[in-house]
């Protein structure tokens, strides 16, 4: 207002100020202009720094090392008022637990992040990464209130994944209708989820939807996905089919569907054994006892073959051929006997070897932290027995989670052993510190010394070399080329008064002035100067890479001054002593669960040894009640002659 | 009665066959859901985990306490916003003539470089004065040619942390890659 007015009242009122103060008035204009854009600067660092920080965050977590992200967040934690980054910073933080594994504070970390206002797409994205953790746990309350805490979205993907974790959440609860619901959801919005579609055929099985089931796994059984999870998928599917068909009485669909199964495939044995039945059901004996018996040629480890040797002897049984279906469980029961000795050499195998360490060597996760997530386990190096044992195991989850536990655990003592040194070399420094505090006080004053001698000689050699300069400078003045020019002169004269000998006093008159001539020409008299010059050059050059050192000499001395003045090296040591003893200690307790880890790992792989044990006992009984029962049925007429006999 | 007319033996041999098929055959589980068995002590593990995460904060603290004085600190952070124009294989970084650094990149870093972070190549004690920094690079052009290139700068340590950014960026035409310093103060 004030402005306007008095722009208004007098308009030409500045160009009428005195020039002085016009001058004055733009001076200070200027100034402040600068001064602002300087203060801006300024304001800028802290929030250039801070970015910088975040992308080095950030360069860590995108590598998938979530411990340094953990640690280097924790260290650039700063008041919220300062931090122009928190929010990203604190997203990342809880991000970074939910990969390390470490949910508890994940949750702490999701808390403090939704205080400072997440939106709500955000906020379920964390949510659901922590929901699909305790799914994976099965811990379905944690997972039922995690749910509970989403907010509304418009995200398609984010809605799928609640709806997926729902129908997860439902099936482990028994709520067949409900999951059918929640993963008929998720198949309505994504078509093209085939594991979702899969799931829903389950639950639909599970609600006695038998017919719904059927119509799901032949849609996803006859897409034609060339994602890797569909190819997995497809014998799968077709397996189950196979299983609604048979129990459906859909023989004929029975057999065209597990026919297709390819051989030499994960489910081509399981396939075979279902085959023949089909053959069976639909009355073509022949072509079922054919399917089992190329079966049975397989390895008998698998539970396929075992269970195809049974029924192969059970046929024979169905079809009144006595001698072949004896014959065929003693078959069968040799089989198995193998076996379970087999299982008994794996079980001594898995106490003797070192089969966790055979494994780790060969895999990429402990050879190189290039892929810390990487799970697949080269079994290669195993010995065969335990190997084809455990083959099916390696890829079941609570084997890759132990196995994962165990990396970690070793990671962490390599990392605990590593900084262990660190600060076993920190102590040493430590200790030596003001013993080389003083030593190098000593060198910079010996420096300074030798310092200020070279400084006065190249002092004292620039004069000279100067001096020298222009000593050895052709003649520049006319004095100087006028001499020049009368010794020239003077010579040619010489020569001329050589040819006449008697003219002897002239000569020597001559000779006399070319001799002072030659003591004027100052230049003349300098025929050394250049080598001279070159010398005193490489002397001043040598001086000043001394001088070089001794600056950088008494920069390291200041350095080691300013951390004894801010440091004092006595809390500094207090602190390293303490951090060891706690790493030790780490170590300590690492070293102890690693051990419990391989004995878990040990435990499980046994327990699945024992559980291939139990189900081979159970055939062998099962085919030795059937062969007591042939031998009493074939023995009963000869056990009546003889009863009649006497 | 259908049923019961069949001699008992078949009866048997039916049941006990369809019992051992659907044994045999995979369970209908839901598909990529993890078992219900627990690894050993996961607690202890998360513990260790949280500790060794505490640990490292402080020792990385007391690194910084030893190793680079109050206000002699400077840091050197890499970052590469033209990936396509030029695939890092190394890195060398000289400070005042001397090797203060070297760097090997594994897909995974070149991936996240890509990905717009940024890498700390180099964090040390520089005293006030005067400086020079030259980063050597070894890597391949778009055509997969390997190539060297070098950027340099001479810079003035001031009192308090130095930040020292290098960015690979495309040049206007976006067919060369252009290093560009930014440092902080």
């Amino acid at each position: 207002m004030w402005c306007e007015t008095a722009e208004k009242a007098h308009p030409l009122k500045f160009f009428r100020l005195n020039k002085r103060i016009r001058t004055l008035l733009i001076c200070a204009l200027l100034s402040a202009f600068f001064i602002r854009s300087s203060l801006a600067e300024n304001n800028n660092a802290p929030s250039a720094a801070s970015k910088l920080a975040y992308q080095n965050l950030l360069f860590y977590y995108e590598q998938g090392n979530y411990l340094e992200t953990l640690v280097r967040t924790a260290l650039q934690a700063q008041p919220a008022t300062q931090d122009t980054r928190q929010k990203d910073r604190q997203t990342l933080l809880t991000r970074a637990y939910l990969q390390a594994g470490l949910f508890d504070e994940a949750e702490n970390s999701l808390h403090t992040t939704q205080k400072i206002g997440l939106s709500n797409e955000e906020n379920n994205e964390l949510l659901l990464s922590l929901a699909e953790h305790y799914a994976d746990q099965q811990n379905m309350t944690a997972l039922n209130n995690t749910l509970q805490q989403l907010r509304p979205s418009q995200s398609v993907a984010q809605n799928n994944e609640k709806n997926y974790l729902l129908g997860r959440y439902f099936f482990a609860q028994a709520n067949y209708s409900a999951s059918s619901l929640a993963f008929a959801d998720v198949t309505k919005n994504a078509p093209f989820y085939p594991y979702t579609r899969y799931n829903l055929a389950m639950s639909q099985l599970k609600n006695n939807q038998a017919q719904h089931a059927e119509t799901t796994l032949t849609a996803l059984f006859n897409s034609n996905g060339k994602q890797t999870e569909y190819a997995r998928l497809h014998s799968r599917c077709a397996l189950a089919l196979g299983q609604i068909y048979l129990q459906t009485g859909q023989n004929e669909k029975a057999r065209e569907i597990l026919g297709q199964i390819e051989s030499n495939g994960i489910d081509s044995n399981a396939a075979l054994l279902g085959l023949g039945r089909s053959y069976q059901l639909l009355g073509q004996n022949d072509k079922a006892l054919a399917t089992w018996q190329v079966l049975s040629r397989q390895n008998a480890m698998d539970s396929s073959v075992q269970h195809a040797l049974l029924w192969i002897a059970m046929h024979y049984e169905n079809t009144k051929e006595q001698n072949q279906a004896v014959s065929a469980y003693q078959h069968a029961i040799n089989r198995y006997n193998e076996q379970l000795q087999a299982l008994q050499q794996s079980q001594q195998g898995l106490k003797d070897s070192t089969w966790l360490e055979l494994i780790q060597l060969s895999n990429p996760v402990s050879a190189s932290s290039d892929q810390p997530n990487n799970l697949d386990v080269d079994i290669s190096k195993l010995p065969v027995a335990l190997t084809s044992r455990l083959y099916p195991w390696f890829a079941s989850e609570p084997f890759k989670q132990a196995f994962q536990n165990l990396l970690t655990i070793q990671n962490m003592q390599a990392e605990t052993s590593r900084d262990t040194k660190k600060l076993l070399n920190y102590q040493e420094l430590l200790e030596r510190y003001p013993a080389r505090q003083h030593a190098l006080q000593q060198r910079s004053q010996n420096l300074l010394q030798r310092s200020e001698e070279n400084l006065s000689q190249t002092t004292q050699l620039m004069t000279e070399v100067s001096s020298l300069d222009a000593e050895n400078s052709p003649p520049t003045t006319e004095d100087e080329q006028d001499a020049l020019h009368k010794l020239r002169t003077f010579n040619i004269q010489l020569q001329t008064l050589d040819r006449h000998p008697s003219l002897t006093a002239e000569r020597l008159e001559l000779q006399t002035k070319i001799s002072l001539l030659m003591q004027a020409i100052r230049w003349k008299q300098f025929e050394a100067a250049p080598a001279r010059l070159a010398a005193l050059k490489r002397q001043s050059e040598l001086l000043g890479l001394e001088s070089k050192q001794v600056s950088g000499a008494q920069n390291a001395l200041k350095n080691a001054e300013q951390t004894r003045i801010q440091g004092n090296i006595f809390l500094l040591t207090q602190r390293n002593t303490s951090l060891l003893a706690n790493y030790q200690a780490l170590l300590m307790q690492l070293n102890n669960q690693e051990q419990t880890q391989k004995e878990h790992l040990n435990a499980l792989a046994n327990a699945e040894l024992e559980t291939q044990k139990k189900q081979l006992n159970r055939l062998v009984i099962y085919a030795e009640l059937a062969l007591a029962r042939l031998e009493d049925t074939s023995s009963t007429p000869k056990v009546k002659k003889h009863v009649s006999s006497p | 009665m259908f049923f019961f007319s069949y001699p008992r033996q078949i009866i048997f041999f039916i049941l006990s066959l369809l019992l051992l098929f659907f044994n045999s055959l995979p369970s209908l589980a839901l598909a990529a859901t993890a078992n219900t068995q627990q690894s050993a002590a996961p607690d202890e593990l998360e513990q260790a985990q949280k500790k060794l995460i505490e640990l490292k904060r402080e020792l990385k603290q007391l690194e910084s306490d030893v190793l680079l004085p109050n206000g002699t600190e400077v840091a050197l952070f890499l970052a590469v916003k033209a990936p396509d124009l030029f695939k890092l294989d190394s890195v060398k970084v000289m400070l005042d003539e001397q090797k203060v650094a070297q760097h090997l990149y594994t897909e995974r870093e070149l991936s996240a470089l890509a990905r717009g972070t940024s890498q700390d190549l180099y964090t040390g004690s520089l005293a006030e004065g005067q400086h020079h920094l030259l980063l050597t690079f070894i890597g391949k052009g778009p055509d997969g040619r390997p190539y060297r290139k070098a950027a340099e700068l001479n810079f003035e340590k001031t009192s308090g942390t130095q930040l020292i950014q290098l960015s690979i960026e495309a040049d206007e035409n976006n067919s060369q890659t252009v290093f560009v310093f930014h440092t902080w103060p």
